[in-house]
Parts: C-alpha cells; structure tokens; sequence
C-alpha cells in the first residue's frame, strides 16, 4: 500500500507491506540508522521518533498507521551541519557512552521540550523512563538536558517541519 | 506472516461502510499489544482496520452527569485531562503509571480493556467508578458495565466485528477516588498488583465506597459497600480495616497461588497509601478529619 510520511521536513511516497513497522520503512527504505531495533517490544526505547512531535516507539507503530503524519529523527536537528544545544551537552556532559541510546533519549528529550521548555530533574526523568542505557547510569543525561535548557532551550523547542 | 489487507478509518462512516462488506475485521488501535501478538504469529487477520485516527471515537466531555472517553483516547490525554482528574482521579493516577512516555502516547483506554490482561491497569480503576462499556456493530449500539464486559481469562463479551465506541462514568460532585500499584519495575512495569478505591462521603463520614482490586485473576475483584466502613468516619483506623478487609479478599479470591502471601500484605500498604491520598485531598477540599 501506497503512504505518505514526512520525515525531518522532507516528503516521502512509499510502498509499504501492511504487517511492516515504522522502525523497518525508517531504517530499510529511507536508511536513517539512528533508530535502532533494541528489544522489539516498547520496553528499551531504542527505537524512539517524535510523530506529530510526541515521542513514540517505531517499533510499536505499523507504517500504514502513520500516513501522513511528521516523523523527527536526530538527523532533523542538525542545521546547516552544526548539532543543535541538546546534542552538543550531550557531548560536552559525557552523557554519551556507547551511543546505543543517544538518538531514542534525546527524542525523547525533545518531545518532553516541546511542551515544557523549563522541565524539573523528575520530569526530565519521567520523560526518560522508556529509554533505557547500560552504560551512562543516567545522572549524566539529566546534567546535559539540564545544561542544554540553560544554555538556551529556544533552540530545543523550534519548529522545523 | 501471512499477508493481509489493511485500512485505516477516519470516520464512523467509514466504519459502518465496513462493517456492511461481511468481513471478519480484526482492529488495531495504538497497537501496543497488537503488534507483538502479531510478530509472535498469535493472531492472523484477514481485513486489519487502523481505528487510531477515527476521531469520532476520541476525546473527553461530560454529557447528562456522566463521562464520555472515546475508545481511541490515550492513556497521555486521560493522564493529562482536567475533567478526569476533577471527577475520576483515580482513572487519571492509574494512566500516568501505565508503561513509559512513549506507550502511553500510543495505547489508548479501549485496547487495554479489550486486551483484557488480569494486570491492566484501567480495568480496576473502572470497577472502582463503576464505568459502562458502549459496544458498537452492525446492529447498533449496546452498553454493559465494566464487571460483566470480561467473561473469561483474556476473553470480553464482544461479538464479531463488534467495537468498544465510548467508555461512561457516572461523575459525582461529592465522590473522591484514588489508584495505587506495586510492579518489579518503576515505569515500565506491567504491573502485579493494583487497586483503585472510590468513595462517596457527607462531611468526613464514608456513605459508600467501591474497592477494586486488579491482578487476582481474569477480571478485578470488588469489594462493595462492606459492613465496618460505611457510616465510619474517615481517620487512619479506616485505612487498616479497609487493609485487613481487602487482605482477606485477596485470601479468599487466591487461596492456592505462590503470590497469595506476598499480596495479602502487600495490598495492606496499597490501601493505606490510597486513604491517605483521599484524606490529603478531602483536607485540601477544606474537610476536617
Ligand atoms: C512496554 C510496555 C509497557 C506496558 N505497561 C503497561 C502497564 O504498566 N499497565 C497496563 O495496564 N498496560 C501496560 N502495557 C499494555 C498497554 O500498552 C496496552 O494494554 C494498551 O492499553 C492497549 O491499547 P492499544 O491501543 O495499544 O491496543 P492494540 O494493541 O491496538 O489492541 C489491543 C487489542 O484490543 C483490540 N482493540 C483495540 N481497540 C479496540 C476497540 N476500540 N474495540 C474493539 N477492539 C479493540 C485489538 O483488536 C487488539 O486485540 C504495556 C505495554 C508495553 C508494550
Ligand atoms: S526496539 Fe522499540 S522499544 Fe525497544
Ligand atoms: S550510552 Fe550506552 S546504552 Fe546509553
């Protein structure tokens, strides 16, 4: 079946397979290999993307369900090639180790942003509950969201589709 | 996995359009069950219908003293609505507490309750609000409370092709609830054990109070307007008798499982935790116990 799906600001048409996930369309037919197939089942949040900038587990989302809707992925926050402030305290804050759940954490992040620009150390943890990380024991993470809201969270919230 | 057809419906008109073809229909909503029956080979459709954006089965109003939550409603809107945490807290405390962000972006209150766990989480808090099922088919609309609506271990009393449209609940002014659950992870947790108590009070005196318990069996246990609570006044002695009493439930409803004496005592801790979250907010009400 034939879908439409904006991703990062840009329009796609595609053939989809009515048992095919989001996760699979987004990896195997557009190539983003940010979003990554962890454990297959909405627990580990690996495969984390903003639809309609709402957080939500492509592994748990059919692509024929999401005809039509924006999908944001961490290669949408790049801007004429420079990373945006959450993924540079990301860096600067060794909230990155492996990197296994960098892109699914910081979309998640985002989705949080967007509609609380000024969040509390809970709540930025409550946002992250469905994320999960083996190496960093999450403290870091929390200092990096922290020093990106006051290092100008503007630029978190923008709107770019 | 055998390939199937697959349709996304935006419109009851869509719907009944159908609904009229003779086809068996399998529904997919947030698809946070759904889809892992389906990589698991646990369920084969012929005809797969998205509901997830049927906008007429969506949204949170208060119509004739009830409450209407369409079944497409996700447990982050029933989480984040002011009339649900005005009217049936307990329905908004046990959506906050459902999976992580992400899930409760997607899973809406119909697939929880047609999925029909014994660990759902929106289950006892319904028992405990005494909601109404509205079914919708081929023949029309039929309504069935939330006790009745599971009829066997994963097994609802839908008829083929029959779809939850709208969940009721009766809205009291002078009715106060609260939902608590204890699960081996802190957010994304199916949970082990949980309860919901909802109950109508005069002053600081208790007149009717509804229990529910989730996780003993194929459906929530409720305990109902029981001798000892009613007519009491609500101070810290109501809390242990209403423990020892849902203790004993738990006993009785789960004499021979590996689980009985850890829930038997554990569920003493949730009832407490419940009253007091009913007395903080009975205080800030501006009732005196
Ligand atoms: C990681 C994870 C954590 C979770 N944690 C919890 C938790 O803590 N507590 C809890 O209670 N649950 C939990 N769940 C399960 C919860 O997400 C689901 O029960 C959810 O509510 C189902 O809704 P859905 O819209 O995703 O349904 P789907 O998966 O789309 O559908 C579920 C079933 O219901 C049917 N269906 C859906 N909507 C309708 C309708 N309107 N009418 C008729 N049939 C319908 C479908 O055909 C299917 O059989 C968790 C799930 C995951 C993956
Ligand atoms: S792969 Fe989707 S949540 Fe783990
Ligand atoms: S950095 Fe390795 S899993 Fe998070």
């Amino acid at each position: 079946m034939e879908i439409v799906l904006y991703v990062n600001g840009k329009k796609y048409k595609l053939d989809v397979g009515s048992e095919e996930r989001l996760l699979d369309v987004l990896r195997d037919k557009i190539g983003i290999k940010s979003v990554r197939e962890g454990c297959s089942e909405g627990e580990c949040g690996a495969c984390t993307v903003l639809m309609d900038k709402k957080p939500v587990t492509s592994c748990l989302v059919l692509a024929f369900q999401a005809e039509g809707k924006e999908i944001l992925t961490v290669e949408g926050l790049i801007e004429n090639g420079e990373l945006d402030q959450l993924q540079k305290s990301f860096i600067e804050k060794g909230a990155i180790q492996c990197g296994y759940c960098t892109p699914g954490m910081i979309l998640s992040i985002k989705g949080l942003l967007y509609q609380n620009p000024n969040p509390t150390e809970e709540e930025i943890r409550e946002a992250i509950a469905g994320n999960l990380c083996r190496c960093t024991g999450y403290k870091k993470i929390v200092d990096a969201v922290i020093d990106a809201v006051q290092k100008g969270e503007e630029r978190c919230v923008r709107t770019r589709q | 996995m055998r390939s199937y057809e697959a349709v996304s419906v935006k419109t009851e008109g869509d719907l009944l359009e159908l609904l009229k073809n003779n086809k068996k229909l399998t529904y997919i909503a947030g698809g946070t069950d759904f889809i892992i029956k389906l990589r698991e080979g646990k369920v084969s459709p012929e005809l797969l219908v998205d509901i997830s954006c049927l906008e007429d089965f969506r949204g949170i109003s208060v119509q004739d003293g009830f409450i209407k939550i369409g079944a497409v409603t996700t447990f982050s809107e029933i989480q984040n609505s002011s009339i649900i945490k005005k009217y049936a807290r307990c329905l908004a405390q046990a959506a906050a507490k459902i999976g992580s962000v992400q899930i409760r972006n997607r899973a809406t209150i119909g697939g929880n309750i047609v999925n029909a766990s014994p660990a759902a989480d929106s289950l006892p808090a319904l028992g405990a609000l005494s909601a109404v099922v509205e079914v919708f088919g081929v023949e029309g609309l039929r309504k069935v409370n939330i006790e009745d609506f599971i009829i066997d271990m994963r097994k609802t009393c839908l008829r083929e092709n029959e779809i939850v449209k709208n969940i009721y609940i009766p809205c009291s002014p002078d009715s106060f609830s609260s939902f608590s659950k204890v699960g081996a992870r802190k957010s994304v947790t199916i949970s082990k054990l949980n309860l919901a108590v909802n109950l109508k009070y005069h002053k600081d005196v208790c007149l009717e109070i509804n229990a529910a318990v989730g996780t003993l069996g194929k459906n929530f246990v409720l305990l109902k307007d029981c001798d000892g609570l009613i007519n009491r006044k609500m101070d810290e002695d109501f809390a242990k008798v209403l423990g020892e009493k849902l203790s004993r439930l738990v006993q009785y409803t789960i004499p021979n499982r590996a689980s009985m004496p850890y829930k038997s005592v554990a569920i003493r801790g949730l009832a407490e935790d419940v009253m007091e979250d009913i007395i903080n907010e009975l205080s800030g009400r501006g009732i005196n116990l």
